[in-house]
């Protein structure tokens, strides 16, 4: 019996340590990665006044006016611009495991966030397949 | 040898039905509910224990060496991946091969067609470790997930369950083809033309899922054992193993699949660490890791 419990010993403990990392790996093992979210602003633009122009308003200040002031409302032009920003996100490592099936994650290799994973995606939906 | 004879005419029971396991394997790792029009399980956020590429449109399960290699690029420890590999080749070893694998299955299809066949020699079965290490571990660490040498870049389990039916797909869909790399065709090919003239050449020569199953070889729960006493050297288990080495210096090595059809004959044995040795035999321990040249 001591001969079966030695030559048990071994493979038993391999299966319960990779029981042990499994459970560690699906429950306890989170990830932090980075969504980049695009996102769109109106914003008004005014353009600056071009040399010579005269400055408009009633408020005429005259001499004490600042030369960088607008020089009129009617000038105001709207535009669209995209900003980016980065959110912070902890992912489990099978939601890891399911993006890396579609190249969903990526390590950001230099610039702000040098070193940490980034998904590749924004949104629900990721892609559809391995990019490989 | 007409004992020999006598003992290899009546084959072991289970090995008989070991095309029925990999094609009820094969069922399930292809997503069942797919083929009914449903949109299908496709857990791919779960590793399989098999070497089945997750970009085939019908796969259950994420492949462990397309995780692991994938982790290893973003620097992080697929822990359920390893401990998933850790638990069945512990529990099983190359059973898993042998008995599980789709990949084999269709590696032991093509070797049913009357083709000659030519045995690799042993020693390039350590090539496995070498892609173990440097496609699926080093080469992703350092130079990441775009590199051409990329094991899933090159795998040509990726490329003819993957690529070619996504291909066909988008063809049939009027969609521009995402054809895959020179290389990994070239590779698919060599490989598929392999196939027809030895037994299992992925799985003997380069499958790195199959160099971590068989290090588990030594210690798993289930095993095959040689009894020598029972042996008459008939040579008779050259014929028995598909790769055509000797029972005693092949059973339950580094480079043993675990197909068991040496079992046919009764000299060899599957056996758990649970089961007693006989007293009265010699039981031997298993040649395992012995692997010289073969005589």
């Amino acid at each position: 019996m001591w001969t079966v419990f030695r030559r048990a010993l071994l493979p038993i403990a391999l299966v319960a340590a990779g029981a042990i990392a499994i459970v560690e790996g699906v429950w306890f093992h989170p990830i932090p990665v980075i969504v980049e979210k695009e996102t769109k602003k109106t914003i008004d633009v005014t353009p600056p006044a071009p040399p010579g122009t005269p400055m408009d308003g009633p408020s005429s200040d005259g001499p004490s006016a600042s030369p960088g002031m607008p020089f009129g409302r009617q000038n105001v032009v709207k535009r669209t611009v995209t900003e980016i920003e980065i959110e912070p996100l902890i992912i489990s490592e099978p939601a890891a495991t399911r993006d890396v099936t579609v190249g969903g994650l990526e390590r950001v290799a230099s610039g702000e966030h040098a070193g940490k994973l980034r998904r590749t995606y924004s949104g629900e939906k990721g892609p559809a397949l391995c990019p490989t | 040898m007409s004992m020999a004879k006598n003992r290899k005419g009546k084959p072991a029971q289970f090995v008989r039905w070991r095309w029925l396991v990999q094609l009820s394997f094969l069922v399930a790792w292809l997503d069942p509910p797919a083929w009914f029009g449903s949109v299908g399980l496709r857990m791919h956020n779960i590793c399989g224990p098999v070497f089945h590429c997750y970009s085939c449109p019908l796969a259950m399960f994420a492949c462990p060496i397309g995780v692991i290699a994938n982790f290893s690029a973003l620097h992080v420890l697929p822990l359920a991946a390893i401990g998933l590999l850790v638990v069945l080749g512990a529990a099983f070893g190359s059973f898993i091969c042998g008995w599980v694998c789709p990949f084999g299955f269709l590696q032991d299809l093509i070797a049913k067609i009357p083709t000659p066949k030519f045995a690799m020699p042993l020693w390039a079965g350590y090539f496995r470790y070498v892609v173990l290490v440097a496609f699926v571990l080093v080469i992703p660490f350092f130079w990441g997930e775009s590199h051409p040498l990329f094991v899933c870049r090159l795998c040509p389990a990726g490329a003819l369950e993957g690529a070619v039916p996504n291909m066909v797909r988008q063809a049939f869909a009027h969609q521009p083809i995402t054809w895959p790399t020179g290389l990994k065709v070239a590779i698919l090919v060599m490989i598929v033309i392999a196939m027809f003239f030895t037994w299992r050449p992925w799985c003997t020569l380069f499958c790195p899922l199959g160099a971590i199953y068989a290090l588990l070889n030594h210690v798993s729960l289930l095993f095959l054992r040689f009894h020598r006493n029972r042996c008459i050297d008939c040579a008779d288990c050259r014929s028995l193993c598909v790769d055509g080495a000797p029972a005693e210096r092949r059973v339950d090595g580094l480079h043993c699949l675990r197909c068991a059809e040496c079992t046919r004959c009764r000299a060899v044995t599957v056996e758990t660490v649970f089961s007693l040795p006989n007293d009265t035999e010699d039981a031997a321990k298993v040649v395992a890791g012995s692997d010289e040249a073969r005589s």
